[in-house]
């Protein structure tokens, strides 16, 4: 399969008055189309940041990100938002919902933003509720809900817009283990009909459940390997 | 003291918590200083309550001195004054020599009223001063009066025969300086006289006994003001002989001792009818009442303002507390008590109010020089003579007193939402869910019944004694118990009820009152405003889903347009707080602008009322009035109606003393024209029918709602139709009671009553003086110029009735704008209140823009949602107070509240203004958070929210 992700000699610094330090120390990393790629490593070792960094949600000093050929960092902020917004989905552990609207309004914004019609972004946000089996809760507000179910409110929201790839920092970071399994198993069912995941996560069982994991220590990726026993 | 000690006993339970409760002062410390910018813009918003209080003080301080500096200018050691005609002044000759501990020397002089003009060589008038006055003292005495020369003015030796010494007011006037002649006309004689010396218009040298603050004064040789008189058969207004008394202590202490010196003065002559006036005392008793009267007015109006503020800071702490709900929930989770919260917020409110307060404070000195540079545009009006010069002016009591309000609201506000805040459900503020209703209580129910009750009682009690205030709390009360009562309906359809139940009550309950004859004062109005207001945010709250659900169709359900809506219709509570910020300011200044245009578009219906069928009013010299039969013999004149005029002193039943007021004396002349339209005619058909009844019944009269009322204290309506007042002539005693039969239109033309000419020289004999009169002319301009330069030496004044209505009514509108530019000082709280907001809703939704940026969500989109969000409240709350001051003053309108039909007339240009000003105020306000949502970073975002 084609690299849908390149990233090479990529560094970020974060900078206080006081110090800086170095978050990413030159790492290469690529992601094939249809992967499910899974970061681990202990606190601090830079993991969250690699996701921000080759999303583009945060800007990098040093190296190279191209998604699909393109070069993430060179586009203006404006260029890279829309490329997010068609290309990219997130799922975040502490669910990030926009607490004033509703579930199917949550799910809708990437599609509305993204430029479909209001009627056709409804109809598929609903559609997207519905296999994540939300489809009684369109009109909760986030606070409404429960933990799992405003994650999956996440996961659906992620998936609405079609993207090509998806990236998700501790996803069951915040749930039960019955609940977690659930949602794991939904990006497992998405992943297997085409959909490019790359999963920030401390969970070792969810970690071993992607194709390839890759470790992270101090900014640096020390170990990257196939995995065997995944679902491919 | 008592304000310090006020502010001293609010501060002390906080003080002991600061001292003994370490956790609670870390707590409140922390979290003030946590965030310095914001804690800035807290005390921004904060202050500017105190600010216009303070600066409401201040404007009374400054009237009152303004007006005390002319105990300076015109009195000095001046304190008592006995006037007799200078034919009886021999009768005074005990007053000379008068020896009482309470008097510090006596001092005679004589005086007439006169013209004084300036000729050119051709010997037409150059510059003139139609109401001046001659006056002859020993100068020598005079410098010495009440023993601090510096205060009498009078300085130098007594003008010798042909000279005069003048004051600087008149020499300006007249544009003369030492050397140069003028003319002075009196009795029908002239005298040119050659300016000796220039003096400055203090003490003595400015004595003056007229209202004006100007005094024209030309002191003459002994003999000069008698030579005048001489030829003259003119007994109605003799030349004057006043002794001036001036009592122990300086310039105002003496005042204390007038009632003594009077009776000492009285004792001194008995044989003599004598008439004292206690001139500085009734200065200074003016100067209070006028302090206090502007100090009460800009207080009632800074209400407004300082409602807006209090919602404010409400809001402000609803936000902080909103913010730390997890931290304030886990505090109580681990053991803190919710007295202790309370006081947490309440320490950390009181450091706020503390630097607010002072820094309010001292602001409110600025902001009351500002309204006083504007008072001295209004008090600059069109008669220049009785222009009050404004001195700044303010005291210390002024300043605790403006802090010491400040604090108490501020304190009051922020306790109060701390007992709100600290009633948090513990595990609903750990996992930021919406806090639970509370269970349904009979006995909360019954208490809610009892509120109903006692609502109906007061609106009972409100419609018994036609008090439109008590009409209104008592619907409101009514209508909160039932909102509560009425719990078998649908939430919204009792809320649609009560509330609009409300709004059409307290509109209503205004014109009602005016229609059955109850009194309006200003705070029905207040309490108007704030009640209308109150319910329209509660009604248009209660719709608001609806509203945001249109708006976002009309937008094409645009997403910026969305996610602006979407906060202020998800928080209804802050949406409401700040929707009434701006209704109230707006209401009030929607209010006034339109009140203020209505009493501007009365200047032909007003003129065509007070005509009577003539177009111009003439005065003259009452010691030598201008000959009418002469006047109506002047070209382009088609009918004169002559009035008699004298001041006289008035009584009513249970008035503490007599007013001086001028009446005017009519016959049948007067009614040709078909005489100035009535306010009210009581039981009468018709105003010809009041007329001819007050012609052919010596002993009524027909006045103004404020006649008799004083010259510059408070306007109040003294009498009214069916009362009797006493009407005496100060210089013989001779009175006569009378019956008041009709009320006038407002008396712009200084006519003080109309009673007959019978009645008059009943009264008044000879001193009831023919020296004024109706004129119906064909070109009224033209009169106007022609007659002040034929009648010079009369003293002649004249002026078109339209000229006397646009006057008083410019002074009115003066006086408005003034009020306005007030409390458009409330706007800034309601912009900068809204400023604070998106400050912190920026700071709040930290992560969630980190989201929607990283969901796609554009930079513009972000900063555009904040605009929208801001400027919806802000249009909502714009229009609430446009429509709630347009159907007040609608009503006005309709039911005469202001006693005169004002014709409805809207300022559109004003009040769109108005509205330009608001919207760009709240979108600059906005501007700088905006920009500031739209530059956060993704990631640093959703790293750390905070």
């Amino acid at each position: 399969m084609p690299d849908i992700l390149v990233a090479s000699g990529v560094r970020k610094i974060y900078r206080s008055s006081a110090d800086e330090v170095e978050a990413l120390r030159t790492v290469d990393f690529t992601v094939e189309e249809g992967e499910w790629v899974s970061v681990m490593g202990p606190s601090g070792s830079g993991k969250t940041t690699l996701l921000n960094c080759l999303s583009g949600l945060d800007d990098i000093d040093g190296g190279c990100v191209s998604l699909d050929g393109t070069d993430l960092h060179s586009m203006s902020d404006a260029e890279r938002t829309k490329h997010r917004a068609a290309a990219m989905g997130f799922i975040f552990q502490a669910y990030n919902l926009i607490p004033v609207f509703t579930a199917v309004e949550n799910v809708e914004l990437p599609l509305l933003l993204a430029g479909v019609s209001a009627s056709e972004a409804r109809r598929r946000a609903e559609d997207t509720l519905d296999r994540v089996a939300l489809c009684g809760r369109f009109k909760h507000r986030p606070t409404e809900l429960s933990g799992g179910e405003q994650q999956r409110v996440t996961v659906a929201r992620a998936l609405a817009g079609r993207p090509r790839l998806v990236w998700a920092d501790e996803p069951t970071g915040a749930l039960d283990s019955e609940t977690a399994e659930i949602v794991m198993k939904l990006l497992s069912e998405l992943n297997s009909e085409g959909l490019t995941l790359v999963v920030v996560t401390h969970d070792e069982e969810v970690g071993r459940s992607a194709h390839r994991l890759v470790t992270m220590r101090d900014g640096r990726i020390v170990n990257d390997e196939t995995m065997l026993g995944a679902d491919a | 003291m008592i304000e310090i000690a006020v502010a001293a006993i609010l501060s002390l339970p906080i003080l002991f918590m600061l001292l003994t409760r370490p956790v609670l002062r870390r707590l409140a410390l922390r979290n003030a200083a946590r965030r310095p910018r914001e804690a800035l813009l807290v005390i921004a918003g904060s202050m500017l309550g105190t600010a216009l209080m303070t600066a409401a003080f201040v404007v009374g301080n400054t009237f009152n001195a303004s007006v005390r500096a002319n105990a300076y200018t015109q009195l000095g050691p001046i304190d008592e004054v006995a006037t007799v005609p200078l034919t009886n002044a021999a009768s005074l000759a005990p007053l000379d020599h008068l020896h009482n501990p309470d008097i510090d020397g006596t001092l005679g002089v004589t005086t007439t009223d006169a013209s004084t003009a300036r000729l050119d060589g051709a010997g037409r008038i150059a510059a003139a001063a139609p109401k001046a006055q001659l006056l002859e003292l020993d100068f020598a005495a005079a410098h010495d009066f009440g023993g601090d020369a510096g205060a009498t003015g009078i300085s130098g030796p007594e003008p010798a025969p042909g000279t005069a010494v003048l004051v600087d007011r008149l020499a300006a006037k007249l544009g003369v300086h030492a050397g140069d002649t003028f003319d002075a006309y009196a009795f029908g004689r002239s005298v040119k006289l050659r300016v000796a010396r220039v003096i400055p218009q203090t003490g003595v040298a400015g004595y003056w006994p007229g209202s004006e603050v100007v005094s024209y004064n030309a002191f003459v040789a002994p003999g000069t003001i008698a030579s005048l008189a001489a030829h003259t058969a003119q007994a109605n207004a003799p030349p004057q002989y006043s002794v001036l008394v001036s009592n122990r202590g300086g310039v105002e202490g003496g005042a204390a001792l007038t009632a003594a010196v009077s009776s000492a003065l009285q004792r001194a002559v008995p044989a003599v009818r004598l008439r004292v006036e206690p001139v500085k005392q009734t200065l200074l008793d003016d100067a209070t009442a006028t302090g206090n009267m502007f100090s009460s007015i800009y207080r009632t109006l800074g209400t407004f303002a300082v409602a807006a503020g209090v919602l404010l800071l409400v809001n402000i702490f609803l936000m902080l507390a909103d913010e730390r709900k997890s931290e304030l929930g886990m505090l109580r989770a681990m053991g803190l008590r919710r007295r202790a919260l309370m006081g947490a917020f309440a320490i950390e409110g009181w450091i706020y109010a503390i630097i607010a307060c002072t820094v309010g404070m001292l602001l409110g000195l600025g902001v009351g020089r500002a309204v006083m540079v504007g008072a001295s545009r209004l008090t600059n009006g069109s008669n220049a003579d009785f222009r009050l010069p404004i001195r700044f002016h303010y005291t210390g009591q002024s300043l605790e007193s403006g802090f010491t309000l400040g604090l108490v609201i501020a304190m009051v506000t922020i306790v109060g939402t701390s007992i709100a805040i600290s009633r948090l459900n513990i595990i609903a503020a750990i996992r930021d869910l919406d806090r639970p209703k509370p269970p349904r209580e009979l006995h909360v129910t019954l208490g809610f019944g009892v509120i109903c009750a006692i609502g109906g009682g007061l609106l009972a009690i409100g419609v018994v004694t036609l008090s439109a205030t008590w009409m209104m709390v008592g619907g409101v009360l009514a209508a909160i118990g039932l909102r509560r009562v009425l719990h078998a309906l649908p939430d919204r359809l009792a809320v649609t009820i009560c509330a609009g139940g409300i709004l059409g009550w307290c509109v209503a309950a205004v014109p009602l009152t005016a229609v059955l004859g109850g009194d309006l004062p200003i705070g029905t109005f207040i309490v108007q405003g704030l009640t209308l207001v109150i319910a329209s945010v509660v009604l248009v709250t209660e719709y608001q889903g609806e509203i945001g659900h249109w708006l976002a169709h009309v937008s094409s359900r645009n997403l910026s347009v969305r996610l602006g809506l979407a906060y202020p219709l998800a928080r209804r509570q802050r949406t409401a707080l700040t929707l009434a910020q701006f209704s109230i300011v707006v209401f009030v200044l929607v209010y006034i602008s339109v009140l203020s245009s209505m009493f501007s578009a009365q200047v032909g219906s007003l003129s065509r009322k007070l005509s009577g069928g003539y177009n111009v009013v003439l005065s003259s010299d009452r010691a030598n009035p201008v000959d009418l039969a002469a006047v109506a013999r002047d070209p382009g004149v088609r009918h004169v109606a002559p009035l008699d005029s004298a001041v006289g002193d008035f009584t009513s039943a249970g008035s503490t003393g007599a007013v001086q007021s001028l009446m005017t004396g009519f016959d049948n002349r007067f009614l040709a024209g078909g005489a100035p339209q009535l306010e009210d005619r009581g039981r009468f058909p018709s105003d010809r029918a009041v007329y001819d009844y007050v012609l052919s019944h010596p002993g009524t009269a027909i006045v103004d709602d404020s006649f008799a009322s004083g010259k510059r204290g408070p306007t109040q309506t003294s009498v009214s139709i069916g009362s009797k007042v006493t009407m005496t002539d100060p210089t013989t005693g001779r009175s006569m009671q009378l019956v008041i039969v009709a009320r006038t239109q407002p008396d712009w033309v200084d006519n003080g009553g109309f009673t007959s000419a019978t009645t008059m020289r009943r009264v008044f004999g000879a001193g009831a003086v023919t020296n004024r009169a109706y004129i119906d002319a064909v070109d009224p301009s033209a009169f106007v110029t022609a007659a002040e330069a034929r009648y010079f030496a009369q003293g002649a004044i004249a002026n078109t009735l339209h000229s006397l209505v646009q006057q008083g009514l410019a002074r009115q509108d003066q006086f408005l704008e003034l009020m306005r530019s007030f409390l458009a000082l409330g706007l800034v709280v309601g912009v900068a209140g809204i400023g604070v907001i998106m400050v912190r809703a920026v700071r709040e939704r930290k992560r969630q823009v980190g989201v929607l940026r990283s969901l796609g969500f554009p930079a513009s989109g972000v900063s555009n949602a904040f605009a929208i969000e801001a400027m919806f409240v802000a249009l909502e709350g714009v229009l609430i107070g446009v429509v709630l001051g347009l159907v007040c003053t609608w009503s006005v309108s309709l039911a005469d509240s202001f006693g005169t039909d004002l014709p409805f007339t809207v300022p559109w240009g004003a009040l769109g203004l108005l509205v330009a000003a608001t919207l760009v105020g709240s979108l600059l306000a906005t501007w700088s958070p905006a920009r500031a949502a739209s530059k956060i970073k993704p990631a640093v975002a959703l790293r750390a929210a905070d």
